[in-house]
């Protein structure tokens, strides 16, 4: 990932920010407002269905990364 | 037949495939160093999503796994939490490790750290921590595999037979085919292990519960706290579960037969790769399930141990027919498998590669694929005796993970840091790995409670970059070909 394009840099850091906002939310203090059983979603407690929202966000996260940096082939 | 020998037979007719597609995938392959340890860089993506998602779930998902949701609870969720950081990180560095290792020829994680700093010393130290974890996360495969033989056929296979065959085929394949035989067995493993764990976690909490939700009220009508962290009756505190999650995000791809895989395909691949990999990775999803099932009908005094729980539940709780059994055991085998294919592998490339070869340099890439061979077996044959005679020894081991994490600052740095310097990295990594070892044997406890593995490379990055900033930075250009890369 070259980064000396400041754009470039720029559209890099958000990314960054939003995957560590993600991973802050899966440990504490954050997830102390997921630790809890209910409601029960998708037949998960509520804090494994929130760990799997925050893994499925990640990986979104990382799709909208995959198709930015490859859009130009499009 | 007997019920036993039915799912004998099951499990017999997985591993005669596992065999034979371990051993076809290497046929009429001409065996370089860079076909036997990397697959020539030309994995496709379903090869190289299985391949590293077949390594990375064990024989913990199908025994540990679920043995943790019925013993510890919410405990195990720090296993889902730290799935999708590790996979962030590995965009940081996997596709870059694809990029450099093609332009300068590399193939092991050593190669890297060798070419970086220009030492020869660091990646000799980094494989032979990795190989006392490597041989102590074999011994775990082969304990799982043998229980499972023993348990499953009604202990009609001894456990030492168990072992012997299980890992006999996979040392086979390995030998044979490198890293191709582990990956293609890894498709064929990695599909039966999903596959199984999701009919049968979702059969199991339909069959017993009704449905998942009235299952989870249920637990937490009888056993409140057990689905929560840090509550009274729960097995598992915040900071255990926060530190958990970040020393696993870190160093689940510094484990040198994974961060290897960064070679096996091209930059896009792995990037695509990541992309399928939840798909996968919500398989734990189910295993845990599994566990969770177990907690109101089956009392923790009936198990020896938790990990006991998914064969205790099909063999006494549900009256499933033979075959099922079978398939449920070739299940869980294969879950073990196709982790110690590729750490075996890894081992012996490892071996060769980065202790070997730098002292021996004109060795021809012949006889270093033969050596990794003779590496793979050597170390095949020490991990099986390990595992039946000083199992001692295997429990000090536990923790790879504290020794592991100390690999990240010397490659992050490489990739992302001017001024990391040869004795930055080598110092830094040299004092956390002796604290590390310090506190798991000498049983004192740490400042402040930390974990070790964090505790160690909190020192192990202040050491790095202090010494690196004291000592002469690296020339520019040569830097920047890892940088800019």
């Amino acid at each position: 990932m070259p980064s000396d394009n400041p754009h470039k840099r720029k559209v890099y850091i958000g990314f960054a920010v939003f995957f560590f906002i993600c991973f802050m939310a899966m440990i504490y203090p954050i997830y102390s407002l997921a630790n809890r059983v209910e409601p029960i979603v998708f037949g998960m407690p509520f804090g494994m269905f929130w760990l799997v929202l925050m893994t499925i966000l990640q990986f979104l996260g990382l799709s909208v990364l995959y198709n930015w940096e490859y859009r130009k082939e499009r | 037949m007997q019920s036993w020998e039915i799912v004998l037979l099951v499990m017999g007719i997985y591993l005669i495939l596992a065999l034979a597609v371990g051993i076809l995938a290497g046929r009429k392959r001409t065996f370089s160093i860079e076909e036997y340890v990397v697959g020539q860089r030309k994995f496709g993506v379903i090869l190289t999503v299985f391949l590293v998602s077949g390594t990375w779930f064990s024989a913990f998902a199908f025994l540990g796994g679920p043995g943790w949701a019925f013993s510890r609870g919410t405990a195990v969720f720090y296993i889902l939490g730290y799935l999708a950081p590790a996979y962030v990180l590995w965009w940081a560095i996997g596709p870059k490790t694809s990029r450099i290792g093609k332009k300068m020829n590399l193939v092991t994680q050593g190669d890297l750290l060798r070419e970086r700093y220009q030492s020869k010393l660091l990646p000799a130290l980094v494989a032979i921590v990795a190989t006392f974890a490597f041989i102590q996360y074999i011994c775990v495969q082969l304990k799982g595999t043998a229980y499972l033989m023993n348990v499953f056929t009604e202990g009609h296979i001894p456990m030492w037979a168990g072992a012997l065959i299980a890992y006999g085929i996979v040392v086979s394949y390995v030998m044979l085919s490198g890293v191709r035989g582990a990956a293609w067995s890894d498709v064929l493993q990695g599909a039966l292990m999903i596959g199984i764990a999701w009919v049968l976690g979702l059969y199991i909490v339909y069959h017993l519960y009704g449905s998942p939700t009235a299952m989870f009220r249920e637990i937490n009508a009888i056993y409140p706290g057990h689905l929560l962290i840090g509550e009274p009756g729960s097995k598992m505190g915040p900071a255990t579960f926060s530190t958990l999650i970040i020393l696993c995000s870190i160093g689940a791809m510094m484990w040198p037969h994974i961060f290897m895989k960064g070679y096996v395909a091209e930059e896009r691949t792995i990037k695509r790769s990541i992309l399928i990999f939840p798909i996968l990775g919500i398989f734990l999803v189910p295993v845990f399930f599994i566990g969770f099932a177990g907690v109101m009908k089956v009392a923790p005094t009936e198990l020896a141990a938790a990990d006991q729980i998914l064969p205790h539940m099909i063999y006494s709780i549900l009256s499933v027919p033979p075959i099922v059994i079978g398939l449920v055991g070739a299940g869980a085998l294969a879950a073990a498998m196709s982790s110690a294919d590729a750490i075996t592998h890894g081992a012996g490339s490892v071996f060769i590669q980065d202790i070997v070869r730098p002292i021996k340099p004109n060795m021809s890439e012949k006889s270093v694929v033969w050596w990794m061979r003779i590496a793979v077996l050597i170390i095949g044959i020490v991990a099986y005796a390990l595992t039946f005679g000083a199992q001692s020894l295997v429990g000090l081991l536990i923790g790879g993970y504290n020794f592991i994490v100390q690999i990240a600052p010397p490659i992050y740095g490489a990739y992302y840091w001017k001024r990391a310097t040869r004795a930055g990295a080598l110092s830094g990594f040299i004092v956390g790995t002796l604290i590390a070892i310090f506190y798991t044997f000498a049983k004192v406890p740490t400042p402040l409670g930390m974990n070790l593995g964090i505790l160690a490379l909190i020192v192990n990055i202040i050491v790095f970059v202090v010494v690196s900033l004291l000592t002469k930075p690296q020339p520019k250009e040569h830097v920047e070909k890892f940088i800019n890369a």
